[in-house]
């Protein structure tokens, strides 16, 4: 009995290392398989719609992160003439984690146009919070612009760049 | 019966390491990156520009009846019709209107003639290239379009003599 007892021990460490290991494999591969990028989906766009570019000085548009309403601030004649819409992404992963959430939207590759701040789910360009029960978060995107006589007529799209951090 | 010290060191070992996996293996921070794209259109404003006022130039009242008197949108001529004894004199222009923007754009011009503020002179129907005070244009390739503007007034026998103005509404829209 008691030669006995160190070969069990043994099967006892092999079965606790066995176990180990195949947590160290498993545990994070199941975790990052559900935190794929099959689970973000875009369901809008963001767009900043269609601008009358001012004659002189510069206006800056707001699409309203929550809404996709624009307001329209500065001391040039510019206008807004519709099409606006905030960007709407949904994320999905396991109930109730936590994530950070960022984005950053790239400058027009347009002259007269600049991308001064992007908004997310709020005035900041990120957020921290958690899935919900179901494991769903909709992320909405806004942002503010500024428009310059010498802007380049015509339709521009640039990057937007959307990082979802999972704690 | 019991392990020996050294044994149990290794069962706490091996558990510890276990529970240090697990919470590593549970707690591991992933980040995921998305890249989606964003809109922009500009677009350049509107600009009208006023080459002609609109003008139904000299007519004369009628004693009785009623006259209507019809200025072209097109060519600028009056016509009168009615069972009145008024008629056109001379002076009369059409409107010619500028609108500006970018060439290929589809615009929406509107024209409205406002009344004259006076008894017997009444605006009836205000003409942009047309017979209605609508008119979708498209600019053309110098970014231009030339609006041109008619009505039809009536005129009674108590119109005051005199020379008499009514604003006039030009507006041009993105449809």
């Amino acid at each position: 009995m008691i030669g006995l007892l160190p070969r069990r021990t043994c099967l006892l460490e092999v079965l606790l290392t066995s176990i180990a290991l195949g947590l160290v494999v498993s545990l994070p591969i199941d975790a990052r398989a559900d935190d794929s990028g099959t689970q973000f989906r875009e369901i809008r766009e963001l767009s900043f719609g269609m601008i009358g570019r001012p004659a002189n000085s510069t206006n800056s548009f707001v699409v309203n992160w929550q809404n996709g309403q624009v307001s329209v601030s500065g001391a040039g004649d510019g206008f807004h003439l519709g099409n606006a819409t905030n960007g709407r992404y949904q994320i999905r992963g396991l109930p109730d984690r936590a994530i950070t959430f960022s984005a950053h939207v790239y400058n027009f590759s347009a002259d007269g146009i600049t991308v001064d701040e992007v908004h997310v789910n709020g005035p900041s360009n990120s957020f921290s919070t958690t899935l919900n029960a179901g494991g769903m978060l909709m992320v909405r995107l806004g942002g503010v612009v500024t428009v310059y006589p010498n802007a380049t007529v015509g339709f521009h799209h640039t990057d937007v760049i959307l990082i979802v951090n999972y704690e | 019966m019991l392990p020996s010290l050294p044994q149990i060191r290794r069962l706490l070992l091996a558990a510890l390491t276990l529970a240090v996996l697990t919470f590593l293996g549970l707690s591991s921070i992933s980040a995921e990156e998305q890249n989606v794209e964003g809109y922009i259109t500009i677009s350049i404003p509107l600009d009208i520009h006023e080459q002609a006022q609109i003008d139904f130039g000299r007519v004369t009242r009628p004693t009785t009846g009623t006259n209507t008197f019809t200025l072209d949108w097109n060519n600028s001529q009056v016509t009168v019709t009615g069972g009145g004894d008024g008629f056109y004199v001379d002076g009369a222009e059409r409107g010619r209107y500028r609108v500006r923007g970018p060439s290929g754009d589809t615009v929406e011009i509107t024209a409205t003639i406002g009344s004259f503020g006076v008894a017997g002179i009444t605006v009836v129907e205000t003409h942009l290239n047309g017979t209605s005070n609508t008119y979708t244009a498209v600019l053309n390739p110098s970014g231009m379009f030339f609006a041109h503007v008619g009505g039809v007034l009536t005129i009674g026998p108590d119109a005051p003599a005199g020379l008499h103005t009514a604003n006039f509404y030009i507006t041009a829209n993105y449809p």
